[in-house]
């Protein structure tokens, strides 16, 4: 149930809207039953008028105010049928809105561990697959069961004001079974519900995945046993699928005779009453006809009770991603950011997991503001890590990481972002243009800039070939690009963001040696008076620094 | 970025003229194969709507004996009796109408994620990435979902639109013709302003699945940067970009409903009325104001049959207009499967019977051009040369020159736009499916990891591999230096993309999967680029150690790592540009 609580607090700030659209689905099935009441009372009423003045008795009818009310029912049904139909969705078009909002900034906290999670298949899942099934909570579950309980209650009243025990008798009937069925499939909903879920995700993972590595799968011949494997998650799903078809047919069934069997009731009494004389005809006509109208609302109560299994899991599962135990904590009270930028370490120690070698053992380092650094070393020597303790992407186990003489760990994220422009090995690139895609680092800088930018990093020939020039559209995730012109566009967007410690994780690796060359000559001029930590392999292929070091079976030594 | 993003996709939008019909007939089409189920769903249906005409007659003969003629309650016992039957009868003929028309539903779900799956195969990774990921994967997974109301909802309800009202007309026209001809004359109009109304709608809901495939892209698309956005200090001016955006698709969706919505407005105003006059025309015909045709002969029984009647006459009809845009999602999915069906794999499939020997082969280029788009710029133009057997070859250029393409053909995922590539003299085309592949290791620049255990991932393209060959392969790729040191050793899981493992750690259990398979012809796309020294000393080790025993062609920027190579071809830059997608 707390997972839901969130939910439901979102829904509650769109309440004018929601409210709205309850109080129109409340007019629409009071017209409904009025319509059909009032004609059949008015039928029964000129039929019985009619034959006594056939036998020529006086009978006065008033003609004119009961049709008056049959043709307002009329027209109130269809206005508030389409009123309601276009508020509700307003509504829940808002609250997906703001669904995927909420889901997006409890992201925002999260550390970099849990978000190197989302870059793969999951992440689509997560969002489409959990978050758009929220906004049913409203529209299919609480929506209609307040909607079908009030119109329930004042139908009752309305019978009642006639014929008490038949009002009664029929609420039973209606009530208990809406009751039931509604708990029933509420309840044995869950398990398939679930296996919706989670073949969909499932599924979902293994397409998006196999997609990347159709290559290997193609040339190893195993594209067909993964097919296989997608084909047996949709199985899966399908299983689940009829399986809550099977119990909303069976409940459906039941809901759709319940309502028969209170017309049936409703006549059956109804004729007892007509002989004893407490009701007259047309009140008889007027009984039967609401209660057939007054049933078909508790018709969508089971089905939408069963997608509040579907959308507790979903819920359930995006807390759980959303609060995972953060192992770099926000310091309660951050202190003010550093002046300058000396780093620090003393006495680091760090190893990726507790069984794996320590990658730093014991490391002491100091790094003057504004000091160049090269930092070399086998793969998986801990280079790499040693750049996430400056980000404090993680904590070190042992030791201590200053910058501009304050402990890392008293210093909130955006403090530490604001100090330093860091290229990962992996970079992310977005949909847009080439020069929005710089601009993400530095919202004002010029055109000029970008192309003085550019060349530095060989890219103006590539900008110069393209009709649009810096306004040309780059792809998903910048797919248009070869992998060699991706890499430079991001060390590119590292260089533009004005942060005085720059961190550069292997900047010019899979890149000919021609353009290497041309790039390691040109990035002084971008780093001048900031500092500079780069990672490489080779310390032939560097920009010209002031200190190289070499990292080693978890020791820093100067080369 | 927003501005972009806008104008993209509303060229796209607009270059995309909707192939309704054409799209209407491959939706029939595909459900030719559960016409059966189908069958049975209308035909339930059908005697479920009989039964509930039985029902209102059964109703109103009661009312009608126990006001008018004022029959005491027990002398009809028969009559409640019979009622009472029906009731479990007509839900029973309900649940079976869903119960068929859901598996019929499933059956076209099943049979075209079957066939669009296996395209995708044979799309290979150019065409997958021609047509781009995200949207191959949504057709797959989501588009076909969508179908799913169409088969299950709508066409089954569709003959029951006109088949209930029309069998309810011909009771209420025995019963009294002039209130038969006041529905007749509501009920046509119906589905024609229907169709006035739809036809718009079809168009918009297409725009509106498209709008949502573009806003769930842009969601993908922030959040697997959502570090660098952070990092950046974008992270609070994204969740502003991403409100504008829902609100931009709310209103987008505003638009097309307030259309949609019309046609059941229309539908509802038009059966609200109708009964409305029925119930009137009845009234006054009972008081006997009415003269005209038969309104004297109206009884209570035959006023109230009509009465109970009038709804059932529109409730079909108003059950399709709530499953109207079931088919508005089928036409707009519709068009995104057969967009991915109808892409031609950029490797036709091999139909021949030819094979490849197990001995190192050796290969031959003639003329081959390469280019992505048709009559877009080629990538390479006429490029002729061999490749002896068991000799080491170095592809060399510019990045963007075309080596990475220029191997795609050389292991068949890429047909060459002209010209011809032969192994051992016979032509790629000739070759039996799968000769190719069966012979020839692939070694990338980004070792992809399947999601599993490291050796798993070994034994990919060997799977029935005895335990010692794969622990040599292991040996040899060097994969078992670092697995002994891990708990869980080869059966370590790794995550997508080899999340877990080192670059480098990730590459030597692909050079171990490549070794594995024991290939005469070995094909490498630079190897070693981001490799740190001890891997690139294995891999480079491993394929000196073949050099003479095997065929290798590399691509690479450092063809001084391989100075035992016998031959260099170098690729001259062609034109860098991007490319089109969509």
């Amino acid at each position: 149930m707390d997972d839901l609580i969130e939910i439901l607090r979102l829904h509650l700030k769109r309440w004018p809207w929601l409210l709205a659209g309850m109080l129109l689905m409340l007019a629409t099935v009071a017209a409904n039953v009025g319509l059909l009441a009032l004609s059949g009372w008015f039928i029964t009423a000129t039929g019985l008028a009619g034959l006594a003045l056939a036998a020529g008795g006086v009978m006065t009818l008033e003609i004119y105010r009961p049709g008056a009310g049959i043709r307002f029912f009329a027209v109130g049904r269809a206005v508030s049928r389409y009123g309601e139909r276009l508020v509700n969705h307003e509504a829940v078009l808002r609250l997906l809105a703001d669904l995927r909002v909420w889901f997006f900034r409890s992201l925002l906290p999260l550390d970099s561990d849990r978000l190197a999670q989302l870059r793969d298949g999951e992440l689509l899942n997560r969002l489409t697959g959990d978050v758009d099934p929220l906004d049913h909570l409203y529209l299919r579950v609480a929506g209609p069961t307040l909607v079908a309980v009030v119109a329930l209650l004042l139908g009752i009243g309305f019978l009642a004001l006639w014929a008490p025990g038949m009002a009664m008798v029929i609420a039973l009937i209606l009530g208990i079974t809406t009751l039931l069925c509604t708990v029933m499939t509420g309840l044995a909903g869950m398990a398939p519900a679930r296996g919706l879920a989670e073949s969909e995700s499932r599924m979902r993972e293994q397409v998006v995945g196999d997609l990347h590595t159709l290559a290997e799968l193609r040339l190893y011949g195993a594209t067909g046993e993964r097919r296989e494997n997608w084909l047996g998650s949709d199985e899966a799903h399908m299983a689940a699928r009829l399986q809550l078809a099977r119990q909303s047919a069976i409940s459906q069934f039941t809901m759709q005779a319940a309502g028969q069997m209170a017309v049936w009731v409703a006549a059956f009494i109804g004729a007892g009453l007509l002989a004893v004389g407490t009701i007259n005809g047309p009140v008889l006509a007027l009984l039967l006809l609401a209660t057939l109208a007054l049933s078909e609302v508790l018709a969508p109560l089971p089905g939408g009770w069963q997608s509040l299994a579907r959308i507790r899991w979903s819920a359930a599962r995006l807390r759980q991603f959303a609060t995972p135990q953060s192992r770099v904590p926000e310091p309660q009270s951050p202190a003010p950011v550093p002046t300058e930028t000396r780093i620090e370490l003393e006495g680091v120690s760090f190893r990726h997991s507790p069984w794996q070698h320590w990658c730093l053992h014991h490391v002491d380092l100091d790094v003057s503001a504004g000091e160049r650094i090269a930092l070399l070393g086998p793969s998986g020597a801990g280079k790499s890590a040693l750049l996430a303790l400056l980000l404090r992407q993680r904590d070190p186990e042992y030791g201590r990481i200053r910058i501009g003489g304050t402990d890392l760990r008293h210093l909130d994220r955006s403090t530490i972002d604001s100090l330093t422009s860091y290229l990962p090995q992996r970079t992310a690139l977005f949909s847009g243009t080439l020069a929005e895609n710089l601009r993400l680092a530095s919202p004002d800088a010029s055109d000029e800039t970008l192309h003085e930018l550019l060349a530095a990093v060989k890219l103006e020939h590539l900008v110069d070939t393209l009709p649009e020039g810096l306004d040309s559209w780059i792809g998903e995730h910048g797919s248009a690009l070869s992998g060699g012109q991706a890499r430079r566009l991001a060390l590119a967007r590292t260089l533009l963001k004005a942060a005085p410690q720059v961190l550069l994780d292997e900047p010019t690796e899979g890149l000919d040696r021609s353009t290497e060359k041309h790039i390691l000559d040109r990035v002084d001029r971008w780093l001048t008076g900031r500092g500079l930590i780069i990672v490489a392999h080779d310390r032939h292929r560097l920009p010209p620094v002031d200190r190289v070091l070499r990292l080693e079976d978890g020791r820093l030594r100067r080369i | 970025m927003d501005q972009s993003t806008r104008t993209e996709a509303d060229t796209v939008l607009e270059d995309n003229p909707p192939d309704a019909r054409g799209a209407r007939r491959w939706l029939a089409e595909q459900s030719r194969p559960v016409r059966l189920l189908m069958l049975a769903a209308t035909g339930s249906g059908l005697l479920a709507g009989w039964i509930t005409i039985a029902q209102a007659g059964l109703i109103a003969a009661i009312v009608h004996a126990l006001v008018v003629q004022g029959t005491d309650r027990n002398a009809l016992m028969v009559w409640f009796v019979l009622w009472l039957l029906t009731i479990p009868l007509r839900s029973l003929l309900m649940a079976l109408r869903e119960h068929a028309s859901l598996h019929a539903a499933l059956g076209v779900r099943r049979r075209l994620r079957q066939r669009l799956s296996r395209h995708i195969m044979d799309l290979g990774p150019i065409g997958v990435r021609q047509l781009g990921q995200g949207r191959v994967s949504s057709v797959l997974l989501d588009q076909v979902n969508a179908l799913e109301g169409y088969y299950a909802r709508f066409l089954p309800q569709l003959p029951l639109s006109l088949l209930v009202p029309l069998s309810v007309l011909v009771v209420v026209f025995l019963l009294d013709w002039l209130a038969a001809l006041l529905l007749l004359f509501a009920a046509p109009l119906i589905p024609l302003f229907m169709a006035l109304v739809g036809m718009g709608a079809a168009t918009v809901h297409r725009r509106q699945f498209q709008a949502l495939e573009r806003l769930s892209s842009y969601f993908l698309d922030r959040l697997q940067g959502l570090e660098t956005l952070r990092h950046l200090g974008r992270g609070g001016a994204t969740v502003v970009a991403l409100q504008d955006n829902a609100d931009k698709y709310r209103r987008r969706t505003m638009s097309v409903l307030r259309v949609a919505f019309l046609s059941s407005a229309v539908l509802e105003f038009f059966s609200s009325v109708a009964i409305a006059m029925t119930a009137i025309y009845i009234g006054l015909g009972l008081l006997g104001y009415l003269t005209l045709g038969p309104a004297e002969q109206l009884t209570l029984f035959s006023g109230l049959f009509i009465l109970l009647l009038a709804p059932e006459v529109f409730s079909p009809l108003r059950d399709l207009a709530t499953h109207y845009h079931d088919r508005a999602a089928a036409l707009g999915a519709a068009t995104g499967i057969r967009e991915l069906l109808d892409a031609s794999s950029p490797a036709r499939p091999r139909s021949g019977q030819k094979t490849v020997s197990t001995i190192a082969p050796f290969l031959e280029l003639d003329g081959v051009t390469v280019s992505y788009d048709q009559g877009g710029a080629a990538v390479l133009r006429e490029l002729s040369f061999e490749v002896p057997a068991a000799s080491t070859t170095l592809l060399t250029g510019p990045s963007g020159s075309g080596k990475t393409s220029l191997l795609m053909v050389l292991l068949g995922l890429l047909d060459p736009h002209e010209g011809q590539v032969r192994i051992n003299g016979i032509a790629v085309p000739e070759l039996a499916p799968g000769a190719l592949e069966a012979r020839v290791g692939w070694l990338g620049q980004n070792p992809r990891l399947l999601p599993g255990t490291i050796r798993e991932n070994i034994l990919l393209g060997r799977p029935d591999a005895p335990r010692a060959a794969l622990e040599s392969a292991a040996r040899e790729a060097g994969v078992l230096r670092f697995t002994d040191r891990l708990p869980d050793g080869l059966d370590t899981r790794v995550g997508e993309r080899g999340s877990g493992i080192s670059g480098g750690e990730a590459q030597r259990v692909a050079l171990a999967r490549a070794l594995l398979r024991d290939p005469p012809l070995l094909v490498l796309d630079e190897p070693t680029a981001s490799l740190d020294p001890e891997s690139r000393g294995i891999v480079l080790d491993v394929l000196q150690r073949m050099h003479g025993q095997r065929t290798q062609v590399i691509a690479t920027h450092q063809p001084a790592q391989f100075p035992w190579a016998d031959r260099r071809v170098e690729l001259a830059a062609a034109e860098v540009g991007t490319q089109h997608h969509g």
